[in-house]
């Protein structure tokens, strides 16, 4: 304890961020390091908090279904599940098996090109560039999936109320199962590097281990906390939409360290292409969207949650009969996973830190969520976009 | 590897509802049949219906006194884990904020319910018991202003340092300027 | 007459332009042949080029609280200690301009004038990033400068003499060193990516973690000056090793057609490998490294006794 104390008052600390290489979000990390170990770490976040959740106060029913979307660029298809999930719970519709199975089915290519994008990214921050650049390039596939189907690369906007937008055709059916094959090859080629490669696995094995005891303590969610040993997936343990009929298995990891990370969501990656598999050869025939979704909803409260890559989301609605949610309460798993980092950090290499932190797979705008500006007067109001376009270029003026 | 057999949600909520029998008021239990159907028929509770048809929510209203024994009961007997803490600004005339518990076990939500008076609202710090609920004690305290006592951090979290005092942007007295 | 000689050696064959122009023409190479290992298209032939009179041409920021003159006068040291290096090694498959008695123990020492004066760069500055990148680039100094010098002086030995240009006359008539004494090759080729801060050995600069690590803080010309001296150490230590263990660089064709050789090689090693901590690389360094070169040693003496 002595120790501690002499440490934090000379501490000597490195900033990550807000805006830093090894972060593609704005995040920003203070760790007080002594030589290359970490002491304490500390973060800050809202960088990108955009004031959602205030928002969709203000916004109708329907609305709300393309602000959520916003909330993260990576699993956009998610936050719509997760939110129209809910609200058809509260308006009690009972959505087509068709557009539930498109729903799975969009959610589980998602989570493809959300665990290779990690995967890239992980490699790059262990200095592997190489690998980096081979996994971007295969999810490049996926991407053009989504865009085939939706139209969109990002914010797909497959969801509506009661529903789904687009349909699945046999030439999608076609493309998409070629292309899951492709991706089995390739993904099994990179469970083979990251778990035989010896140099990589100098950079993960045993780096960052967060045993069941510290998971459950901690919180940790998704990807992050079955490479623990936590048994937690909400697509197993409380199946939603079509995954009561394409039941998925969990892929759980003992050894909770950066390696078991990557390992667990490799593995996830094969459940997926199966799932893919199993959905596209047995579509539910039907139609796509209820007839009608009422404009207002009755007053009550539901709870939506979807396992999203990253890990479970949670959804809390109230409705009070109005036209517009009461309350929208969004909990992503990055804000659990988050304060992991900040435990497990401390002990580690100075250059295990973007390591630990990509570890988690952190999503800053899903967690900051929250467009409302602030001088330092003290009032507070929102700008347009002009208006701070002006105040820069008039700062500037002035400074000059 | 495989995966276990899922407990039915109505088992998980039977045990969510003895252990915390205590907190549930008598004139709810009395005149019941034993077991599940009590939540059915207990109509001070909100009981959520799913698409499906079967409930999946228990709500149990707490005082901010017993929220700590209520809390460190459920762990106690291990059942679910914190999701997330919720704040609901109930509006002015109301007068009142609550604060919302939710614990996830499987398919069942238990979520604990406090009211705390808007104008002083107060509720008791439970990093002591859950050590990772500190970012979201750091959240309500920020966008609700409740007052959290214990609470190990309570630097802004989400909004900026020079963000104003006794401004919360969730309450739903705020108002954005729009230009 | 001399005078003009030596002038022309300094500022234009074998040191000065020559070195530099080359160096960034390898630079090109080796940024291509990683590009296209990664599935890239990589730069253009004249982008190195580019960037350096770009950032020659650009404004220097010299931050507060460092020393100026040391912050000005630190990157003309590390490229003048590369090129003095440039002018005992047989450029391009020539004779190099200058040569006496020891020089190879020069050279390598002017060599590491550029890590020093990055560390001391590094060191210099106020700045957190560069303090972390210099304390790695001056532990990483210590890790593999032992090592490479002795695998560099396993040539000289079977060679009789610590001068460069008696060394290559003697490799040039024998088999390739790297057959003899296989070792040796691979720790001063290693013991090169250490020199040259390349993958995995590039933690003093990791971007993921210390952003550009000792030069963080350098732009315009001073960055650019460092730049090009490390284009021109990649040159002189090819050609080092290209002369030592590959049978010597007799004329211009073969130069390149062996330096060339060598750097795709360093490439792909480069695109293979992730990133080493910095205490892995001197554990590396001083646990396998130093032993293998002793070993090397070692047998040279046993065989030369024999």
């Amino acid at each position: 304890m002595m120790l501690e104390m002499t440490q934090k008052e000379e501490k000597f600390i490195i900033p990550i961020g807000p805006q830093h290489p090894a972060l593609k979000e704005p995040g920003h990390f203070e760790f007080a390091v002594d030589g290359e170990l970490v002491t304490d770490a500390t973060v800050r976040l809202g960088y990108v908090h955009r004031g959602i959740e205030k928002g969709a106060e203000a916004r109708n029913w329907n609305q709300n279904l393309y602000l959520v979307e916003r909330i993260c660029g990576i699993c956009s298809h998610i936050h719509a599940f997760t939110y129209a999930r809910g609200v058809e719970r509260l308006a009690e519709v009972e959505v087509p098996p068709r557009a539930q199975a498109i729903r799975v089915l969009v959610a589980e290519l998602e989570r493809i090109h959300s665990h290779m994008l990690w995967f890239g990214v992980a490699a790059h921050e262990a200095g592997f560039d190489t690998l980096f650049m081979f996994s971007w390039r295969d999810r490049e596939t996926i991407m053009d999936i989504l865009e085939g189907l939706t139209g969109n690369r990002v914010n797909y906007s497959a969801n509506v109320l009661g529903g789904v937008k687009f349909d699945v055709t046999d030439e999608h059916r076609k493309t998409i199962l070629e292309a899951v094959d492709f991706m089995e090859k390739r993904t099994k080629h990179y469970l083979n590097v990251v778990t035989t490669d010896a140099m990589f696995l100098q950079r993960t094995r045993g780096i960052g281990v967060a045993n069941l005891q510290q998971a459950h303590r901690l919180g940790i969610l998704g990807p992050t906390a079955r490479a623990s040993g936590v048994k937690r997936d909400v697509r197993v343990d409380a199946p939603y939409s079509a995954y009561k009929q394409f039941p998925i298995k969990m892929v759980v990891e003992t050894a909770g360290d950066l390696e078991a990370r990557f390992v667990v969501r490799l593995k996830e990656l094969f459940e997926s292409y199966r799932l893919i598999r199993e959905i596209l050869n047995n579509m539910p025939e039907g139609d796509l969207q209820v007839k009608r979704f009422p404009r207002r909803i009755k007053p009550g409260e539901v709870i939506s949650r979807v396992e999203a890559p990253r890990g479970e989301v949670f959804y809390y609605i109230r409705s009070n009969g109005g036209e517009m949610p009461e309350r929208l309460k969004v909990r992503t798993p990055t804000m659990m996973n988050m304060a992991s980092v900040l435990a497990m950090a401390v002990g580690h290499q100075l250059a295990d830190m973007p390591m630990l932190l990509v570890g988690i797979d952190p999503c800053f705008s899903c967690n900051d969520r929250g467009v409302a500006i602030c001088n330092s007067k003290g009032d507070h109001d929102q700008w347009t976009w002009e208006r701070l376009r002006q105040h820069g270029i008039d700062f500037y003026a002035e400074k000059v | 590897m495989l995966s276990e057999p899922i407990t039915p949600v109505e088992d998980l909520l039977k045990q969510a509802e003895a252990i915390l029998i205590p907190w549930i008021p008598e004139e709810a239990i009395q005149g019941l049949d034993d077991g599940y159907p009590l939540m059915l028929n207990y109509t001070d509770r909100r009981i959520k219906v799913t698409g499906t048809g079967f409930p999946d929510c228990l709500d149990v209203n707490v005082s901010a006194e017993e929220l700590l024994t209520v809390i460190q009961t459920l762990l106690d007997n291990d059942w679910g884990y914190l999701a997330t803490i919720t704040g609901v600004d109930l509006g002015v005339e109301a007068g009142e904020i609550e604060v919302l518990y939710h614990f996830c076990h499987g398919t069942a939500v238990v979520t604990l319910s406090v009211k705390v008076p808007r104008e002083n609202p107060v509720v008791p710090s439970i990093c002591g018991i859950i050590p990772s609920a500190s970012f979201y004690e750091r959240e309500l305290l920020e966008m609700f202003g409740v007052t959290i006592t214990n609470t190990p951090n309570t630097d802004h979290l989400f909004l900026p340092d020079n963000w104003p005092d006794n401004t919360y942007p969730l309450r739903k007295d705020f108002v954005m300027h729009a230009n | 007459m001399e005078a003009i000689g030596n002038i022309v050696s300094l500022l234009f064959f074998p040191g000065g332009l020559f070195v530099i122009f080359a160096g960034l023409m390898y630079e090109w190479l080796d940024h291509k042949i990683i590009a296209r290992s990664q599935n890239r298209i990589g730069p253009r032939w004249f982008q190195p080029i580019a960037d350096a009179i770009k950032l020659l041409t650009k404004e220097e920021i010299v931050p507060d609280g460092v020393n100026p003159v040391l912050f000005a006068i630190l990157p003309l040291i590390a490229l003048a200690g590369a090129l003095t290096a440039a002018l005992y090694v047989p450029m391009a498959g020539l004779k190099p301009a200058y040569s006496f008695a020891g020089d190879l123990i020069v050279t390598v020492y002017m060599l590491s004038l550029l890590t020093l004066s990055i560390g001391l760069a590094g060191a210099n500055a106020k700045e957190r990033f560069s303090l972390v990148g210099s304390t790695r680039a001056l532990t990483q100094l210590f890790a593999y400068e032992a090592p490479f010098l002795l695998a560099l002086l396993g040539p000289a030995i079977a060679a009789g003499s610590w001068q460069i240009s008696e060394i290559v006359a003697y490799t040039e008539t024998h088999t390739w060193m790297m057959i003899l004494q296989p070792i040796g090759f691979v720790v001063a080729l290693i013991g090169l990516m250490g020199k040259l801060e390349l993958p995995p050995f590039d933690s003093p600069e990791a971007e993921t973690e210390i952003v550009a690590g000792a030069l963080t803080e350098y732009s315009g010309r001073g960055l650019a000056i460092f730049h090009l001296g490390k284009g021109a150490e990649l040159i002189i230590g090819l050609t080092l090793i290209t002369a030592f263990y590959m049978g010597g660089v007799s004329n211009p064709v073969w130069f390149l057609v062996k330096t060339v050789g060598l750097l795709a090689v360093l490439a792909a090693l480069q695109s293979l490998m992730t990133r080493l901590r910095i205490d892995q690389t001197v554990g590396m360094w001083w646990r396998y490294g130093a032993l293998l070169v002793l070993l090397q040693w070692l047998i040279i003496v046993v065989v030369q006794l024999v």
